[in-house]
């Protein structure tokens, strides 16, 4: 149990006040005065005065009024941080300093070491002291003005203090002097920590992981000598490594809270100090993300996140899904209102009823939210308004965490309704902004009952004592400290005042005073390090006493009845099995197999990739860009070059036109296939893509024409043809863009049309990387005499694939000697592609890419594969890097069934 | 006298030289050879002539290094201190001795946070966040570990802006049209060039002067 020294409990009993420095060591004092009481045999007891420091001053101001004094108002932590806001922004214009938000705390920070060290800045200053200096004179100024009181400084505050004989502090040993010598002389006590020290052990550990790993088990040890034992973790980088806590205690000590499907924290064996920033909770956040949408700032990122958000009735989150999935599918990267009405009209073709009338609200309410400019408080009134209309916090019920969260915006917004610093009339994006720092600042820590575990980050005085203490990260690169002087004080200033962190003989004294309070704080002391944290090596603190070492091996828990989540699953003994997973369960066909051509590909390149995506379908979810989509950049050149070849079918009637009649034609087909695909979108990339687009679609064509003259001639058999392709076990839907008749023997040339740089085409590999064209050439039989893809380029085309005869087309290859020919070949592939048919429907799904396979491939996370270790072509020299190779099928009707 | 040990003695020779604390030295050699056991030494000769070991800095290129030769210093104040033998080079110089003991003098064994061994980086944010206003770097800046989604970013936002500023607007439309009208190619290849500026941006800001 937690307990409380002669000192402190007598102080108390007698009815004295106790002033601490913060809340969280109010809350453990208050826990301790109960569990004495409660030793003692009391049932019934008086509340101890236990205070921290800033609601004693408080306190005092109060009494102060009672006694009819008249006292300013004392801002509140809010109103405090945008004065000086107001007063470093104007000191800091001067020197163009980046980011003048961030100095806002150093200024408070130099302002306490001023007061409570006594210094005067001298005349002569340094830029640093220039801007605190100004800063402080602001400051004061407006205060006046205002006729308020700071909540920083405690000397603009002193006249109302009332310390007397009564007050006694603790927790304060590494108060400045001037402020210990001012408290003193009025009467005020320092508590001083008695007690003899614990037990002392050191930790060595391999990492931070591992750290908290020995820290959580620890804890379980403990519990199951003692169940009312009360542990405090300090962890000085706890920010860094709070994930890596939260999941180590949560499984060692919330195991049956999470068997039982409850997260709550307020009934969680341990609390973390100092809670999270306010915008971390996602109800918060989806109410700034509702409001930030409103401003013409919001990015997709936050109306995602909206829309997918659990917190809103307007659009619920199916609704929302739905618009989600709809506009990454269409590279509407847009956030603005306008934007999302005016694809209302092709929402309602694709989403249904039920869901466009939550989404029809949700863009009302973004669009009623109309005032440019505005008070304060009317932007609190209008943002309330806006949240409500939207449904916020949705209809679920909240969980106590959640429902403090909502509170405490609640009262976000008040604040912001209520700030007494002027701000006048705010624009839509200064509100906003305004509103979105304010949040930022506040650390929210939900309300818990006493807790078992109690994790700090805090290196301070404990004040109550705890039946065990466990500090971790105590490597000799960080304990002592190293020296870290005020950055705006004159270094010479902060040593002649001795200020202790400005210096590493006051650092390492400070750390050895602590660490002596630490160990008189517990009746067991755990000291932890790790040797190799983030991959560096490190050493243990020096101040780590030599003997007592340990390492995190030697932390062994035994009982059965501690609720370990890992405990519980080897205590059910589940039967094993084994389970060779490069495949899975066979699949019955059912028709046309999915994914058409691309069910070879992926196949062929990995067969994990394919099972992943057409058995699991685990595709990714699109992401908008900026610039016109590749699926859309494709349509438009598929559309153009249909368009081109419908009034002609062969080359003599492409001859027969004259120059400038082909150039009007392309012309014509590039127009129309923009109207027509463009129609049906609903991103608008922006004129001067668009017109760059036009100009670039015209060229390729108009590259493919002077190409196809060149040609022997041909006559189009079939222009974007579907059929359907046969294999042992299921057929194949195939799409070909463009069959030729070659007009020499009438046999046929099957082409695919691609953008972007040219790949080689290696007809005769074990393993096919494009085994789209062998498909089209088995699909067309006996009849065909070539297959190639023809690449589209700025600089011209390009032509891959393989033929019967080398005269077939350009420099397409045929089979050398020593190859199969060509007869052969097409048995070659037929067994190659139904045995990548059979390997699908077997569910094969081996983790074996080829070569540059995983270079964009999205399921690492899944497939667990490092891309790094797959072996690389180097023969290979052909660079893809940020060229869009666009598959003019994959983005029409290709890939059907 | 063969050539070998011929070639040790000036080995020796210049391993000494680079010890002495008043010379500027250029140490180059292969890898392996010895170059940090030698810089440790240097560094471990130098606190014999400080009042604080602050005033000597040690800058490595990777946070693996630097630690390293932490480590190494302090493994050699420690046998100084205990009177045990040291590795190596470090061991054969009396000098190292010497100063290994002015650091346990120094308080670097029960303070080792006091040894300035960092990367330039580092170095550099401490600079910058103790002179926050003479740097204009504030001190809410940090170190970006893996800045490519930054140089994303800007690339997109110049991207965004281009159309509506003159003076690029031009210059714009044409690497758009050079790279295909490709957005994801125009700023994927900004991004490129921001986290190689230091090869192109004093050229570029040199022929704008």
């Amino acid at each position: 149990l937690l307990e409380l020294n002669t000192e402190l409990l007598t102080h108390l009993t007698g009815g004295g006040t106790l002033v601490v420095p913060n809340r969280q060591r109010a809350v453990a004092v208050s826990t301790a005065y109960s569990a004495s009481m409660l030793q003692a045999g009391k049932q019934v007891w008086s509340t101890p005065d236990v205070l921290p420091w800033s609601a004693w001053v408080e306190r005092c101001l109060d009494e102060a009024r009672t006694q009819g004094r008249p006292v300013p108002r004392r801002l509140s932590a809010m109103e405090d941080w945008l004065l000086w806001q107001e007063a470093v922004h104007e000191a800091c214009a001067s020197y163009q300093v980046l980011m003048p938000d961030a100095m806002i705390e150093p200024v408070r920070r130099a302002v306490g070491l001023l007061e409570d060290y006594g210094i005067a800045l001298p005349g002569a200053l340094t830029p640093e002291a220039a801007v605190l200096q100004s800063s402080v004179q602001h400051f004061k100024r407006r205060s006046r003005e205002l006729q308020v009181l700071g909540n920083t400084s405690w000397r603009d505050v002193s006249d109302y203090l009332q310390p007397g004989a009564r007050v006694l502090l603790a927790g304060f040993s590494t108060i400045g002097p001037a402020r210990r010598r001012w408290l003193e002389e009025r009467g005020a006590r320092f508590a001083v920590q008695a007690g003899l020290p614990g037990s002392v052990r050191v930790m060595r550990c391999e990492n931070f992981a591992q750290e908290a790993e020995a820290a959580a088990q620890w804890c379980v040890s403990l519990f199951e000598r003692d169940a009312n034992a009360r542990v405090l973790i300090v962890v000085p980088e706890l920010s860094a490594q709070r994930h890596l806590w939260e999941r180590a205690l949560s499984q060692h000590l919330d195991g049956a809270l999470i068997l039982a499907g409850r997260d709550s924290s307020a009934q969680s064996a341990f609390a973390i100090e100092g809670g999270r920033r306010l915008t971390s909770y996602r109800l918060v956040a989806t109410a700034l993300n509702v409001i930030a949408l409103t401003t013409g700032f919001a990015r997709f990122d936050e109306l995602s996140a909206v829309l997918r958000s659990p917190y809103l009735d307007a659009p619920d989150r199916a609704a929302g899904a739905l618009l989600d999935r709809w506009l990454r599918e269409h590279n509407v990267d847009s956030a603005q209102p306008q934007a999302l009405r005016s694809l209302l009209e092709l929402l309602r073709h694709d989403l249904p009823a039920s869901a466009l009338a939550p989404i029809t609200t949700f863009i009302d309410a973004l669009e009623q939210t109309r005032a440019s400019s505005d008070y304060p408080a009317a932007w609190a009134q209008t943002w309330a308004a806006l949240l409500e209309r939207c449904g916020w916090p949705g209809g679920a019920k909240l969980s106590s965490d959640e429902q403090q969260a909502r509170m405490r915006f609640d009262e976000l917004l008040g604040d912001f309704a209520t700030v007494a610093i002027p701000a006048g009339r705010l624009n839509r994006t200064d509100a906003w902004q305004r509103l979105g720092k304010m949040a930022q600042r506040v650390a929210f820590e939900p309300a818990s009952d006493d807790v078992p575990v109690t994790v700090t980050s805090r290196l301070e005085e404990p004040i109550a004592h705890y039946d065990a203490l466990w500090v971790a990260g105590l490597t000799a690169d960080v304990w002592p400290p190293a020296a870290r002087p005020d950055p705006l004080l004159p270094l010479s200033l902060q040593y002649a005042a001795g200020i202790a962190p400005a210096s590493a003989a006051g650092q390492l004294k400070l750390a050895q005073q602590l660490q002596q309070q630490w160990q008189r704080s517990a009746g067991e002391c755990v000291l932890s390090w790790s040797y190799s944290a983030e991959d560096l090596p490190r050493d243990p603190s020096p101040l780590l006493p030599g003997e007592a070492r340990d390492s995190a091996a030697s932390i062994h828990t035994t009982a059965a009845g501690a609720c370990s989540l890992e405990r519980w699953v080897a205590s059910q003994a589940p039967p094993l099995e084994s389970w060779r997973d490069v495949g899975s369960p066979a699949q019955v066909p059912e028709g046309v197999l999915p994914g058409g051509t691309k069910l070879l590909e992926l196949q062929s390149s990995c067969a994990f990739h394919a099972y992943a995506e057409l058995r699991l379908l685990a595709t990714p979810l699109p992401r908008p860009t900026p610039g016109i989509d590749a699926r859309v950049r494709g349509n438009i050149l598929h559309e153009a070059l249909d368009l081109f070849w419908q009034p002609m079918r062969d080359q003599s009637a492409l001859r027969e036109r004259s120059e400038s009649a082909r150039r009007e034609l392309i012309d014509h087909s590039v127009d129309a296939a923009f109207e027509k695909v463009l129609k049906n979108e609903g991103s608008n990339p922006g004129q001067e893509l668009l017109k760059r687009e036009r100009a670039r679609a015209r060229k390729l064509l108009e590259h493919l024409i002077a190409w196809e003259l060149k040609r022997p001639d041909f006559r189009i058999e079939r222009l974007e043809s579907t059929q359907l392709q046969p294999f042992t076990g299921g057929a194949l839907k195939l799409r070909m863009d463009r069959i030729d008749r070659l007009q020499d023997d009438k046999r046929l040339l099957i082409i695919d049309y691609k953008t972007g740089k040219a790949k080689k085409f290696d007809a005769f590999a074990e393993r096919l990387p494009q085994p789209q064209l062998p498909a089209y050439a088995i699909a067309i039989g006996a009849l065909s005499a070539a297959v190639a893809t023809v690449y589209l380029g700025r600089e011209g085309i390009a032509c891959r694939g393989i033929a019967d005869r080398s005269d077939r087309l350009g420099r397409l290859p045929a089979p050398r000697k020593g190859e199969p020919g060509w007869d052969e070949l097409m048995q070659r592939w037929q067994q190659q592609l139904q045995g990548l048919v059979d390997q699908f429907l077997h569910g094969e799904a081996i983790v074996w890419p080829l070569p540059q396979a995983c270079d964009y491939c999205h399921l690492s996370l899944l497939c667990r594969i490092d891309p790094n270790a797959v072996e690389s072509d180097e023969d290979d020299d052909l660079d893809n890097d940020l060229d869009d190779e666009i598959d003019l099928n994959d983005y029409g009707l290709g890939y059907g069934g | 006298v063969s050539d070998a040990s011929v070639a040790l003695e000036q080995d020796a020779r210049a391993r000494r030289e680079a010890l002495h604390p008043a010379r500027s030295m250029l140490l180059q050699a292969p890898a392996g050879s010895g170059k940090t056991t030698v810089l440790t030494a240097r560094y471990l000769a130098l606190l014999a002539s400080v009042d604080a070991p602050e005033e000597i800095l040690a800058m490595t290129f990777t946070r693996k290094a630097a630690a390293e030769m932490r480590q190494r210093v302090i493994e050699a104040l420690h046998a100084a201190d205990s009177g045990k033998a040291m590795n190596g080079h470090t061991q054969r110089s009396a000098a190292g001795r010497t100063a290994a003991r002015c650091g346990a003098r120094l308080g670097l064994l029960s303070n080792p946070s006091r040894l300035r061994i960092d990367t330039i980086d580092a170095l550099n944010y401490w600079l910058a966040s103790q002179l926050p206003v003479a740097s204009r770097a504030s001190p809410g800046l940090q170190i970006a570990a893996d800045p490519g989604a930054l140089y994303r970013r800007a690339a997109r936002r110049c991207l965004e802006l281009a159309p509506s500023e003159p003076a690029i607007a031009a210059a714009t439309d044409l690497v758009f049209t050079r790279l295909d009208n490709s957005w994801s190619g125009v700023e994927g290849r900004l991004a490129e060039m921001l986290k190689e500026r230091s090869h192109w941006l004093p050229r570029v800001v040199g022929a704008e002067r």
